[in-house]
């Protein structure tokens, strides 16, 4: 009885978006809302539509998207090994953490004109600051996963004479999936900023190229397009990683 | 004190070896520069008067936008928390909206408002909407039930159940919300001028980087990261002052 | 009745100072084979730290524990330790037979060869239907239950339980103290238990320690000659039951 509610109302709340969006499409066709700032939905879908078949919309999906995914996998990647290896030492993390707290609240974007510096504005430059800004969520979230482990487990481990190997793979690790993946849910949303800020930077094909030189142009239905299509990606990415840390954290929901 | 050595010395070993790599010609210093020269060019911003001349900017930005998308953010989520069925309505248009980057409407903003203060704070009220709608509604279902059965015996109207209750009761929650949209609304600002707007801090940096000057680049990232800690750090003292001697409402201190 | 006389575990002359406070003192005590021992003080005395110590969690400040004649120089899987805020001692993250399985992991059991015994573990703790659930999906009995079949799946020589039952309500401790008392003998383990409830010692143990505090020392042992298996019911009503737990309640100070 409640999940029929529960969807019965999901598509109550479908219902107001569609009337919302249709309120629109009437402000916009009895041109009580400028066209240019903000056109009819009607032809922001259709200029979603005719871009999805061009090979251009596709290129610069790919373009953006690989660069994203780049950056995110690396920074992930290493941001797990080194919080792993600074949260379970704490000799180490007596070194290095006050620096760790002095750069958390760094704007990950701030970065940028210093690789543009180093690198110039290219691709490598992009991937390469969105790994770098994208490290950080996840190193200072694994560290804070792997520093506090249940002691009482840390007994056990002791107890049964675990190796150190076996006790950071059967104890540790599995205790900081949740803060991991706490930290790979904002590295996921910098990568995504940072891809689109750093594409409008260097000017290079991308879906945050696209935009720009919409709003440019006055396309405006272009724009919104180009808008739904980042938000897409945004979403789509989003529940994908939700859906991995679901999986891997069934043990969680009773 | 042997704790505070331990923190200081590994930043101090970066910077010592990267003064000595930049003098010996180990780093490009004309794209890295040096801590000493760096320092010199952090001064040098205070005295030539350019660093409280992009903070104000900055600054402008941050709070008109805070204030707008705050207060928006609070009010619906004091709708959303007080009705059930108005949340659940609501519910596929805010998860369509909420996954779009803020960074994605720049190219937006600029077309309805050009550059300057109204198309970077909208960007920012934007980004400070999301957290403070989803915390301020969540504080509004966690009150008490208890203080609002007392509110419905002494036949309080509408707006003296939130302005009695509901509104006390989740300020401190609440107040955890505006300090993360603080740091929001800064990062959000900085990012808008790096990518677009010319003024303020992120403006700063882009002149920098592309005079060249990566001392200068680094003396404005370092003077945003202190910025942005020192409002946090206030306004961490300010909840501690403010909301400490009630009980343990808000929680955790990051 | 205690069957050999071999000594298991024995502690000589133990201290445990931290810092200015001198928490054991003088600790000396010798448990014996497939002994069930009953160690029971008022809360703060100690007895917790003095268990720790025996299962090699903290070392003394002075003396020594000896297990079967060697000194013990840090925790064993052989000294198998049921602690009392079971739901942190058990893996959130594997199911019930997964938590047990970590004890086989611990003992290289090879891995075609822990089924059984997991399953055997299971039957003997009442947790046999459950070996798929998680942790967080049992009652605080089941959990105890659960870490109870962990450490006997490290197939202990020796059990020192911190208060098992403390946290659990009357009914369920009065299952779990049979239910240990089956396991205990059925395995041939020597026991060393904790309690602050005078008739649960009593209940269970083949002598009972008492223990005073600041500092801890142990003052009186009472061994209890009572019949096994013991009964909730008869056992406790026995008039030699209410005599040692008279013997007990004056020995401890009130209102602990």
């Amino acid at each position: 009885m409640k999940k029929q509610h529960g969807v019965l109302m999901w598509f109550a709340s479908l219902g107001v978006l569609a009337a919302l969006v249709g309120l629109w499409q009437l402000a916009a066709h009895l041109e009580l809302v400028s066209p240019v700032f903000f056109p009819a939905p009607l032809r922001s879908f259709e200029s979603l539509w005719d871009q999805m078949g061009t090979a251009d919309f596709w290129l610069a999906f790919r373009e953006t998207l690989t660069r994203m995914v780049l950056g995110f996998v690396t920074a992930s990647v290493a941001g797990v090994a080194l919080g792993a290896a600074i949260g379970l030492s704490p000799r180490l993390r007596a070194y290095v953490e006050p620096t760790l707290e002095l750069i958390r609240p760094l704007p990950a974007s701030a970065m940028i004109p210093v690789f543009v510096l180093l690198i110039g504005l290219n691709d490598r430059m992009i991937v390469t600051a969105i790994a770098f800004s994208s490290l950080w969520p996840v190193l200072l979230n694994t560290v804070h996963g792997f520093k506090t482990i249940e002691p009482r487990l840390l007994e056990v481990a002791r107890i049964l004479h675990l190796s150190r190997l076996e006790m950071v793979w059967k104890i540790a690790l599995p205790n900081a999936l949740p803060d991991i993946f706490a930290g790979l849910r904002l590295a996921l949303t910098v990568s995504l900023i940072l891809a689109v800020v750093a594409e409008m930077l260097a000017g290079t094909i991308g879906l945050g190229q696209n935009i720009t030189l919409a709003a440019r142009s006055f396309r405006s239905a272009d724009l919104y397009a180009g808008i739904i299509v980042l938000g897409a990606v945004g979403y789509v990415s989003n529940i994908l990683l939700q859906r991995a840390e679901q999986h891997l954290l069934r043990w969680r929901t009773p | 004190m042997a704790r505070v050595f331990k923190g200081v010395l590994f930043p101090a070993a970066v910077l010592v070896f990267w003064e000595f790599a930049a003098r010996s010609g180990l780093l490009k210093a004309e794209s890295l520069s040096s801590p000493i020269a760096i320092f010199r060019a952090a001064v040098g911003v205070v005295v030539d008067g350019s660093l409280f001349k992009a903070a104000l900017e900055t600054f402008g930005g941050a709070v008109g936008g805070l204030v707008v998308g705050a207060t928006a953010g609070i009010l619906v989520g004091v709708a959303f928390g007080l009705s059930r069925h108005l949340s659940q309505l609501m519910r596929v248009s805010t998860e369509a909206l909420r996954p779009i980057p803020s960074v994605a409407l720049i190219p937006l903003a600029l077309l309805i408002h050009g550059y300057g203060f109204k198309m970077e704070s909208s960007i920012v009220a934007f980004s400070c909407f999301w957290p403070l709608l989803i915390i301020t509604e969540s504080a509004v279902r966690g009150i008490e039930p208890r203080l609002l059965e007392v509110a419905r015996m002494l036949n309080f109207s509408l707006r003296e159940r939130v302005t009695k209750i509901v509104l006390p009761a989740a300020l401190p929650r609440i107040f955890v919300g505006l300090r993360l949209a603080a740091a929001v609304s800064l990062v959000v600002a900085v990012t808008v001028e790096i990518t677009a707007n010319p003024m303020g801090l992120g403006y700063a940096l882009i002149v920098a980087q592309e005079s060249m000057r990566p001392d200068r680049v680094f003396a404005f990232i370092g003077w945003i990261g202190l910025i942005g800690w020192a409002l946090n750090a206030s306004l961490l003292r300010a909840q501690q002052r403010w909301f400490g001697r009630m009980g343990n409402w808000a929680e955790q201190s990051s | 009745m205690s069957q050999a006389t071999s000594p298991v575990l024995s502690v000589t002359g133990l201290d445990f100072t931290v810092g200015s406070l001198n928490i054991l003192n003088d600790i000396s005590l010798t448990v014996h084979e497939k002994e069930f021992v009953c160690i029971v003080g008022a809360s703060g005395c100690g007895k917790t730290t003095l268990l720790r110590l025996m299962g090699g969690l903290l070392s003394p400040t002075q003396g020594q524990v000896l297990y079967r004649g060697r000194a013990i120089d840090g925790p064993d899987p052989e000294l198998a330790v049921v602690f009392q805020d079971y739901g942190r001692a058990l893996l959130p993250w594997r199911t019930v037979a997964g938590n047990v399985e970590l004890a086989l992991e611990a003992r290289r059991v090879p891995k075609n060869e822990r089924a059984p015994i997991i399953r055997d573990m299971l039957e003997r703790v009442g947790l046999a239907e459950r070996a798929d659930a998680y942790p967080i999906q049992l009652s605080g009995g089941m959990q105890q239950r659960l870490q109870i079949a962990r450490c006997m799946a490290q197939a202990p020589q020796v059990l020192l339980m911190d208060e098992p039952f403390g946290a659990l309500d009357a009914m369920t401790r009065q299952t779990l103290q049979d239910e240990v008392a089956r396991l205990c003998a059925d395995a041939g383990v020597t026991v060393v238990f904790i309690t602050h409830d005078l008739e649960e010692a009593i209940y269970l143990g083949d002598r009972v320690i008492s223990m005073d505090k600041h500092p801890g020392r142990l003052s009186e042992t009472l061994t209890i000659d009572l019949e096994r298996p013991r009964d909730q019911l008869t056992t406790r009503e026995d008039a030699r039951f209410l005599a040692y737990r008279h013997r007990l309640f004056n020995l401890l100070p009130p209102g602990h």
